[in-house]
């Protein structure tokens, strides 16, 4: 596998689990910082599940609001039962 | 050897040998992004838009009204199509569905071209229906080059890219989002959408100035501008669509006009959409600050 692919599978991972500890393995390797985030104290993990949530809820919020269009593509999202399962 | 197995080797020919339409795309004017919102005004009022950009995976679907709309508008503007779930950085195996999807709307088209961004969506067979960022290394490089030019050869013409707004950054990156994407584009022979909100949302979120980013981008790969709204939290910047463009973002506008001259540009809106006059104060606002910064068009074409 290569380090994209563990990366990407990593990541991927750690937003679909809501794990902190995937997100704490990362920066092993690949990390994951932004300076807003350090600036506020906020992981960039919490920040992006937040985000994550509003759209996997389909409340179609803001960034999302293209797939509002045509609801049945955003409904094949098998992550959002994921998010609500947890 | 089968088409997937075919298309997956990395080709070392150029965009041209591989008799691929690699060439420039035109510029369109001032446009907007198609809005279900705002169909019945498009066809019944005609107005004075260049040209529309589609959300391409609204359309692939066999079929319906949205289709049957799209045909008319076709008729009146010049289309470009757009999509959100290409995902060129993934390392998931391409998706040939979605691809055939896709060449088969482009077919029904016609578009002036065929634009996604450079992002991954998901692995393992899941899409999680977002633009994800991914380290800038030269690996990736690799990778996506070979994959724009796997889809390059399948739909037969050279595809645009987008750069998004991040929220992450990873600490291997090798090179900057900006000398990314001026590598990928010449090697790849693809072309650049810049997205100028996006550029300001993620400076902001990083903390470079935008106007190295933009200074980063080779001017004569660069098709299409984006303008868009964000919602500004405070200590960062998410990319919404929601809002009218801020006041920063006409002026970086104004000066990636000066860096790229006359290039293509539409508004795009996706959420709290308004009526379509109130959108067409700002595609007209694109269309007035180019004709004021820019030599006549005719001028520096000759």
């Amino acid at each position: 596998m290569s380090d994209l692919a563990r990366q990407q599978s990593d990541f991927q991972r750690a937003i679909l689990t809501g794990d902190d500890a995937i997100w704490a393995e990362i920066p092993q390797g690949t990390a994951c910082t932004s300076r807003w985030a350090a600036a506020n104290k906020t992981s960039p993990f919490e920040r992006k599940q937040s985000d994550w949530e509003r759209c996997m809820a389909c409340n179609v919020s803001t960034r999302y609001g293209r797939w509002s269009i045509q609801p049945s593509y955003r409904c094949r999202s098998d992550s959002w039962a994921l998010f609500s399962a947890r | 050897m089968g088409i997937a197995r075919k298309l997956l080797r990395p080709s070392t020919q150029s965009p041209a040998d591989r008799q691929m339409d690699s060439a420039k795309p035109p510029f369109l004017g001032f446009g907007l992004g198609l809005r279900a919102q705002h169909y019945d005004e498009i066809l019944n009022g005609n107005p004075p838009i260049d040209w529309f950009e589609v959300i391409s995976e609204n359309y692939m679907i066999p079929g319906g009204q949205p289709l049957r709309i799209l045909d008319r508008i076709r008729e009146r503007y010049p289309v470009v199509m757009h999509g959100v779930s290409l995902s060129i950085a993934s390392t998931a195996p391409p998706n040939f569905e979605y691809l055939a999807g896709l060449r088969d709307l482009a077919r029904r088209v016609e578009p002036k071209w065929i634009s996604d961004h450079l992002c991954w969506t998901g692995v393992h067979g899941k899409n999680l229906h977002d633009l994800l960022p991914f380290p800038y290394t030269r690996e990736a490089l690799d990778h996506v080059v070979n994959r724009v030019q796997l889809v390059q050869d399948y739909l037969g013409r050279a595809i645009v890219l987008e750069n998004v707004s991040t929220y992450v950054q990873f600490n291997n990156s090798e090179m900057t989002e900006w000398e990314f994407l001026a590598e990928l584009s010449r090697r790849s022979g693809c072309w650049l959408l810049f997205d100028v909100n996006n550029v300001y949302v993620s400076a902001f979120n990083h903390g470079y100035d935008p106007i190295t980013f933009l200074e980063g981008i080779p001017a004569d790969r660069v098709v299409q501008f984006h303008m868009a709204g964000h919602s500004h939290m405070g200590t960062h910047i998410i990319d919404t669509h929601d809002h009218p463009v801020c006041e920063d973002v006409w002026d970086l506008y104004a000066a990636a006009l000066k860096r790229f001259g006359w290039v293509s540009t539409i508004i795009e809106r996706d959420d709290h959409i308004p009526p379509l006059d109130e959108i067409l104060v700002e595609v007209e606002r694109t269309r007035e600050i180019a004709n004021q910064i820019l030599p006549p068009l005719t001028r520096q074409a000759g």
